[in-house]
C-alpha cells in the first residue's frame, strides 16, 4: 500500500503575512495590519476586507483562534487572534517551501551559462 | 468628505453576507476609521480601502455556499437569512426592463395613435418635447397602375 504524502497547499501572501504577524504575540485586527506594514517595511499593505477574508479562512482551517479574554488588557473589547499549533506547523512548512524555492533559484542562477560561450 | 466615505464603506459592509457581517463588520469599520485618521496615508488610503471593501464583498459572495450548519438532534438548523447582492441586482434588472417596456409601449402608442397623444404646442414647450417623425423617413409606396394601363401594356 502506498503511503500518502500530503503536502499542504501553498498559502496566499496575505495569509502568510497574517500568520507571520501572529507568530510572536496575540494581536487584534488593526495590530495585524500594522505588524504586516512593519514587517514588509510598508511594501505590503492590506485593508480590513482582505484581512478579515483571510482571517475567516484561517479560523475555519483552525490555524488561528480567538485569544481568550483573560489575556487581554481590561476594558479592551477588541477581538484578539492567536496562532494555533496547526497554524504554526502550516507556517513553518510554508517557510520550508519558500526556502527550497529560493535555494533552487539561487542554484539555477549560479549554474546558468551564457548561450554563446 | 470623511463621513461620506464612512457611509459608503458602511453600505459596502451591509451588502456582505450576514454571517460575515455579524462577525467582522464592526471591527472592519473601526479599522477603516483608524486608517482614515492616520495622517500619513490618508490621501491614498480612502480609495484603497473602498476598493478593498468591494473586493471583499465580491469574494464573500462568489464563494460557494458550503456552510457548516450546526444541527442539534437534526431538528435545529441555522438558516442563512442574508440577502445576497445578486438578488438585488436581479430585482433591479427586472424593474429596469419593466420601465423600458413601458417606455417603448408608450412611444409606440404615441406614434401609432397620434390623436391619443397629441399635445398642444404650449405643453410641448413646457415639457421640452419634440415630435418624432419616424414614418416621414420611410420610402413612399409607388402609385399603383390601373388595370386599363396594365391591359394596354400586355397588348403591346
Amino acid at each position: 500500500m502506498k503511503k500518502e504524502h500530503k503536502t499542504p497547499p501553498p498559502l496566499s501572501s496575505a495569509a502568510l503575512y497574517i500568520l507571520l504577524a501572529l507568530a510572536n504575540e496575540d494581536l487584534h485586527g488593526y495590530g495585524i495590519i500594522q505588524e504586516i506594514s512593519r514587517q514588509s517595511e510598508g511594501g505590503y499593505r492590506i485593508g480590513p476586507g482582505t484581512l478579515y477574508d483571510n482571517l475567516k479562512k484561517l479560523v475555519d482551517q483552525k490555524f488561528v483562534v480567538d485569544a481568550p479574554r483573560s489575556s487581554r488588557t481590561q476594558g479592551d473589547d477588541r477581538r484578539f487572534y492567536r496562532l494555533t499549533a496547526t497554524g504554526k506547523a502550516a507556517l513553518s512548512s510554508e517557510v520550508d517551501r519558500l526556502q527550497s524555492i529560493v535555494l533552487e533559484a539561487q542554484l539555477r542562477l549560479r549554474e546558468r551559462k551564457p548561450r554563446n560561450a | 468628505m470623511r463621513s461620506f466615505l464612512r457611509l459608503a464603506y458602511r453600505a459596502i459592509l451591509q451588502l456582505h453576507p450576514y454571517a460575515f457581517r455579524a462577525e467582522f463588520s464592526e471591527e472592519m469599520l473601526w479599522i477603516f476609521d483608524q486608517q482614515l485618521r492616520d495622517k500619513k496615508s490618508r490621501d491614498s488610503t480612502s480609495a484603497h480601502l473602498l476598493f478593498d471593501g468591494v473586493r471583499s464583498l465580491v469574494t464573500q459572495h462568489a464563494k460557494p455556499r458550503i456552510q457548516h450548519t450546526e444541527t442539534v438532534n437534526r431538528y435545529y438548523c441555522e438558516i442563512d437569512s442574508s440577502l445576497p447582492a445578486f438578488r438585488f441586482t436581479q430585482a433591479g434588472m427586472i424593474v429596469l426592463s419593466c420601465l423600458c417596456c413601458l417606455f417603448s409601449i408608450g412611444l409606440f402608442v404615441s406614434m401609432m395613435i397620434p390623436k391619443l397623444t397629441v399635445l398642444d404646442a404650449a405643453r410641448q414647450k413646457d415639457w421640452l418635447l419634440t415630435r418624432v417623425k419616424i414614418f416621414s423617413s420611410l420610402p413612399t409606396p409607388a402609385p399603383q397602375r390601373s388595370t386599363a394601363n396594365l391591359r394596354a401594356g400586355v397588348n403591346r
